[in-house]
């Protein structure tokens, strides 16, 4: 038994080159800040954390051989929700978590459905309730969105557990503990996995993959009302358009950290560098101070350079 | 001879014509003005951007690939037509066109050399595509020279330049794919790659020239709505991805690849061309149409999609 537990624990290939890639990043970023310290590194992980949740669900979604592209809208839909909620009041926590929560089971749920029940190619279906949601979001706000986040509440992100570790950085990692426990060593995770390798050889092994799927987009939904959440906490307000850049950032992070597009591959540690990876390129391009516009060019070559590595390493 | 797509995809536009004369036919029951020659010029203005960009997502649909970088290309030609329209004068339009086909190329390298999924490598394109655009006209502004306005949209008769171009281009999209051996490989590669190239069909042939003709198209149409609006948008594009993706589908273009008819997607792109039209006229706020346009999406995929769409 104690090898099994052995070799299971034993990092992906993938996951090692992830981690060597930040590596080296984070010596870049110490060298161009010139003097910075490990609580600088720390401090790029606590803002890392929104992305690293949303990407973590994206994981799972790719995991089950299929894409989640609402996850940016899902995140922005609970920033602005929450703040319009709690409207600055600390006592107003449970109803604004209980609603944010709640409708980002509603958009998992609705993904879910139009995945599973009606056939709809997933990228497409959620490409679909992310516009909708753009939309709702800007007739609820008319444009101007309302609210603030007490400060109280956003101790989540801005605390520091006696000065050694974020909070943010914290709540990811239970996150990603419990992720990696439910796909791994849960009868429904492992069925999971197993759908999204080999949908066929699920169907045959009497798996109901139908429910998986539509449980896999909750979670993911979840998880990205979860980063909207922890986002909210960051900048304390509601704006429209904050967390869009999270859908091409979330695929991104996870496909550095290994995650293939056919599926069957869960790599939480992969996708945790891969968000870290994201982050800290952009901190170095603010340091060296690019245009703004230079961080979508590098998210898209990221992209690329790490699928043209996946790639090549199939050639036989 | 009429052996490729014409006759055989024919009946896929069908859903797509008929949308369009209803929604005509509700649109001038409630606006006698609706059938007068300047709206009908005004809407075929409106369309052929529109038109252009939904024939190039339908060329790259028939091949099964996806192309989600065509709202950026939109507004890189925007961006392009800005800033060069004014010192290069014509010679703009062929240098917009020309970084068109080379997006293009990029996104079919990455899709033939990397082996990189379609869909992500255009996403990955889109993103940096984005960044170039955003390089070089940060926010919306420059000048279009308004020599190209005279020349493309003075005219209020609805025979001028915007209806000719849809037609010529059309024309010529509908001979191509009916009667052309490039064409059927197009179809071919759609529908089963190892089939085609066991016919002689080079994959990599029908992968780049299917986005090179989408990337040059998207640019066309981003040329065309800079010279409307006589200056660039860096965002303006945005929209465009789903929209070309949604007419097409509507249009009887299928996900799958392989099947499907330019005409269905010129078809759907005038009903949607119609239906932002009618929004218009109803005063309904532009935020309550993107929710609309996104439910008619998910409805159009539901009819036409429906038990045909593969995992992906």
């Amino acid at each position: 038994m104690a090898p099994l537990v052995i070799t299971r624990l034993r990092p992906a290939s993938a996951t090692i080159r992830a981690a060597a890639l930040l590596a080296l990043l984070a010596v870049v970023l110490l060298v161009a800040t010139r003097g910075g310290s490990l609580q600088l590194l720390l401090d790029n992980a606590r803002q890392a954390a929104p992305l690293g949740i949303i990407a973590l669900g994206q994981a799972l979604i790719l995991m089950m051989g299929r894409l989640d592209l609402s996850v940016g809208a899902a995140a922005g839909l609970a920033n602005v929700v929450l703040a319009s909620a709690f409207a600055g009041d600390p006592t107003n926590l449970g109803p604004a978590l209980a609603l944010t929560l709640g409708l980002g089971l509603a958009v998992g749920l609705a993904n879910g459905v139009l995945v599973v029940v009606l056939r709809i190619p997933a990228f497409l279906a959620t490409l679909a309730t992310a516009m909708v949601i753009a939309g709702g979001i800007l007739v609820y706000t008319g444009g101007s969105p309302r609210g603030s986040i007490p400060a109280s509440f956003r101790v989540i992100t801005e605390g520091w557990i006696g000065d050694v570790l974020p909070w943010s950085v914290m709540i990811w990692l239970i996150v990603s503990l419990v992720l990696v426990v439910f796909v791994h060593f849960t009868l429904a995770g492992r069925q999971m996995l197993i759908a999204g390798a080999n949908a066929r050889a699920a169907r045959h092994s009497g798996i109901a993959a139908g429910s998986l799927v539509v449980a896999s987009f909750v979670i993911s939904a979840l998880m990205a009302t979860l980063g909207g959440i922890l986002l909210s906490a960051i900048t304390g307000m509601a704006s429209i358009g904050i967390a869009d850049s999270y859908t091409v950032d979330s695929i991104a992070a996870a496909v550095i950290g290994g995650a293939l597009f056919s599926g069957g591959v869960f790599l939480p540690a992969g996708a945790a560098c891969g968000a870290l990876i994201i982050f800290l390129i952009q901190s170095l391009l603010y340091v060296l101070s690019l245009p703004p516009a230079a961080r979508f060019i590098v998210q898209g070559a990221i992209i690329v350079f790490a699928l043209a590595l996946a790639n090549s390493k199939k050639e036989p | 001879m009429l052996e490729g797509s014409i006759r055989r995809n024919l009946l896929t536009t069908l859903p797509a014509l008929v949308l369009l004369v209803a929604m005509a036919a509700i649109t001038a029951s409630a606006s006698p003005s609706f059938l007068g020659e300047t709206n009908l010029a005004n809407l075929s203005s409106r369309l052929l951007p529109m038109a252009l960009a939904t024939l190039g997502q339908a060329i790259v649909l028939f091949a099964g690939c996806i192309d989600l970088s065509v709202g950026s290309i939109i507004s890189l030609a925007t961006a392009v037509m800005a800033t060069l329209s004014v010192p290069l004068g014509w010679t703009a339009v062929p240098v917009s066109l020309g970084i068109g086909a080379l997006c293009g190329v990029v996104t079919a390298a990455g899709i033939d050399r990397f082996r990189i999924n379609p869909l992500v490598m255009s996403l990955a394109s889109a993103a940096m595509i984005k960044g170039v655009t955003l390089l070089i006209l940060p926010s919306p502004g420059g000048e279009v020279d308004y020599g190209f306005y005279a020349v493309l949209f003075e005219s209020e008769r609805l025979l001028a330049p915007p209806l000719i171009i849809t037609i010529a281009v059309f024309a010529l999209a509908t001979v191509l794919f009916g009667w052309s051996r490039m064409g059927r490989n197009i179809y071919g590669y759609g529908s089963d790659p190892r089939a085609a190239f066991a016919r002689g069909a080079s994959p990599q042939r029908v992968v780049y020239s299917v986005y090179v003709i989408s990337g040059v198209l998207a640019a066309a149409a981003g040329t065309v709505l800079s010279i409307r609006i006589l200056s660039g948008d860096p965002l303006i594009g945005d929209a465009y991805t789903l929209d070309t993706v949604s007419a097409a589908i509507l249009g009887g273009v299928a996900l799958t690849g392989g099947r499907g008819n330019v005409l269905g997607a010129l078809f759907a792109a005038a009903a949607l061309v119609l239906i932002n039209n009618t929004f218009n006229l109803l005063e309904l706020d532009t935020n309550l149409q993107s929710i609309a346009k996104g439910l008619i999406f998910i409805l159009a995929l539901v009819f036409f999609m429906r038990g045909k769409a593969g995992e992906a």
